[in-house]
């Protein structure tokens, strides 16, 4: 479990984050989506008694970051995955975590096992990849089998397979009963795993729920290889529509009913989503621009 | 159970805090598991057992005793040490691994007070290493004069200073500029600077007061005068304690990104 109340945090006259508030339960994962500058980092370092904030507070498992007895074994962080020594060898960083947080020397090796650098553990850090200070970050996070992880773009430079495994260990962890906040602007990577969504830009939150809560209803996404068929058929059968391009439209009803009109116009269709591919997108966009246009 | 999740995450658990003795014992690991920290360390071993040798073989007759052998052993824990010191403090932000360190350690005036223990226990480590080489070299190599052993106690309390002082100024100096560059610098150009200010003669009587160098030459010459004595507190007071206080505030507020 964590919890944002009403936290504010000021750099200088600038407002970086403003009277963020959400929870992130557990057994779910909470994509924390927002444009560059929005103050997602700013509200993880806060919560991770990095930053003071002006005002309010953030808690884990209802409790001040700094009043957790060893961290570690509580919440998995990872901020920034350069934020390593150069000249430390990969193995070195988690034994030294591994110190730190009191767990057995052996967990070390399974770590790294696990996120595939058993290979590169004798290399130093500042010839690692992005992706492997990535994978390197991923595993100092777990070393200390904590029941939440709070991870800053944990899938920037993964490579697809890396994206898809990390996917699957965020599923596994928080069917486990864990609770994960994870912040990235892929959208894409946010929408295949995220089960709730809190979305912030200049500093607010400007919409928060389940994935479902925000996406369902947002229209049903239609492709047809036939457009004056389809177009015929929404218009015989009262459906308002906007095409995306000429083979896709998004209808703005269920699925159901765009089949019916399309079975009625005897017209072929090749997709129906009810949360469209670019149902995310869509979303973002409007929200981020509404508040654009409000700053 | 796997890697991922050792034991259920939803069962409330609860983890006692890392003791003190162990943040340090990780410090010192830190100090020498990178690079830079490893040949700086290595090299001062190097560097003391060379000194020790060279001074008790070659000059004259009365430096091949075991004072003048120490003192020549010590200079480079002296000159390179406290570089390690400063590091210890300094990387954390210029390798950004503070972003970790205290995520892990929230408490940061623990993990400070972890890094002076540290380094303190570094400088008692190379006095030793010091002293062993000395007597080692003396014993070996040193010619029949009369103060051959001589060394009592006030010496050997000032001979540890000396080495304390030091390192306690490169630690002070990196906590109160969080960067290795200029925190460096200063620790090398604080002497010189006031040795050109000095000459001045209207600033000479103020600055010996103040000569970060009354914490060097004196402490290892002869057993000292009152007056160095004070010289010594004076010049701790402003190179050691007020940089450390800076450092203090500064790390205690500092956000870290
Ligand atoms: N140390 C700092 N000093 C001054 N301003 C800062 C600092 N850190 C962040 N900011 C400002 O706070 C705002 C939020 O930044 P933050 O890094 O939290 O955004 P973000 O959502 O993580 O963006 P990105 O997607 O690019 O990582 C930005 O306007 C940024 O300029
Ligand atoms: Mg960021």
């Amino acid at each position: 479990m964590i919890e944002f109340n009403s936290v504010t945090k000021s750099f200088g006259s600038q407002r970086a984050i403003d009277d963020i508030t959400f929870t992130c339960k557990p057994g779910t994962i909470t994509g924390f989506l927002g444009p560059n500058g929005a103050g997602k980092s700013t509200s993880m370092r806060v919560l991770c008694g990095l930053s003071r904030a002006d005002s309010g507070d953030a808690t884990i498992f209802g409790r001040g970051f700094a009043q957790l007895e060893n961290p570690g074994r509580e919440v998995g962080v990872l901020l920034d995955a350069s934020a390593q020594h150069a000249g430390r060898k990969g193995r070195e960083v988690l034994a030294i975590t591994a110190l730190t947080l009191g767990v057995r020397p052996g967990r070390v090796d399974e770590l790294l096992e696990l996120v595939g650098l058993a290979g590169a553990a004798e290399k130093r850090v500042g010839n690692y990849s992005l992706g492997m200070k990535q994978r390197l970050g991923i595993a100092n996070a777990l070393l200390g089998d904590p029941r939440a992880l709070v991870l800053d773009e944990p899938a920037n430079g993964l490579d697809p397979e890396g994206i898809r495994w990390l996917r699957g260990l965020l599923r596994e962890f928080a069917d486990a009963g864990g609770t994960v906040l994870l912040s990235s602007h892929l959208l894409k990577e946010i929408d295949a795993v995220a089960d709730d969504l809190v979305i912030i830009a200049g500093g607010k939150v400007v919409s928060e729920g389940t994935r479902d809560e925000l996406l369902d209803g947002r229209g049903t996404t239609v492709k047809s290889p036939d457009p004056i068929g389809m177009t015929r058929a929404f218009e015989s059968a009262g459906i308002e529509f906007r095409a995306i391009d000429e083979a896709t439209w998004i209808a703005e009803s269920d699925a159901l009913s765009v089949s019916r009109a399309a079975l009625d116009g005897g017209v072929l269709l090749t997709h129906l989503d009810e949360q469209g591919e670019n149902a995310l997108e869509d979303l973002f966009f409007d929200l981020v621009s509404d508040q654009a246009a409000a700053a | 159970m796997n890697a991922i999740a050792e034991h259920s995450s939803i069962q409330p658990r609860s983890f006692s805090r890392t003791g003190f003795a162990q943040l340090v014992r990780i410090e010192l690991r830190k100090s020498i598991d990178t690079r830079a920290g490893f040949w700086l360390l290595a090299a001062t071993a190097l560097l003391t057992i060379l000194a020790a040798v060279a001074r008790a073989v070659s000059g004259e007759d009365a430096q091949h005793a075991i004072r003048p052998v120490l003192e020549a052993a010590l200079i480079p824990t002296n000159v390179l040490l406290p570089v390690v010191g400063i590091l210890l403090i300094t990387s954390e932000w210029s390798q950004r691994t503070a972003l970790s360190t205290f995520v892990q350690v929230p408490n940061r005036m623990r993990v400070l007070a972890a890094k002076c223990a540290a380094g303190v226990a570094l400088g008692f480590g190379f006095y030793a290493i010091a002293v062993v080489m000395s007597v080692l070299a003396v014993a070996a190599f040193g010619s029949n004069v009369s103060d051959q052993w001589v060394f009592g106690t006030e010496l050997a309390t000032q001979f540890t200073a000396y080495v304390i002082l030091g390192m306690l100024m490169g630690l002070a100096l990196g906590a109160a500029m969080l960067a290795s560059a200029p925190a460096i610098v200063t620790y090398f150009a604080a002497p010189a600077a006031v040795v050109v200010l000095a000459s001045f003669n209207a600033l000479e009587p103020v600055l010996k007061w103040i000569d970060p160098s009354s914490m060097a030459q004196p402490m290892t010459e002869a057993v000292m005068s009152s007056e160095e004595v004070a010289q010594v507190l004076t010049s701790a007071a402003v190179w050691i304690a007020l940089p450390m206080v800076i450092g203090l505030w500064r790390i205690g507020r500092a956000d870290i990104d």
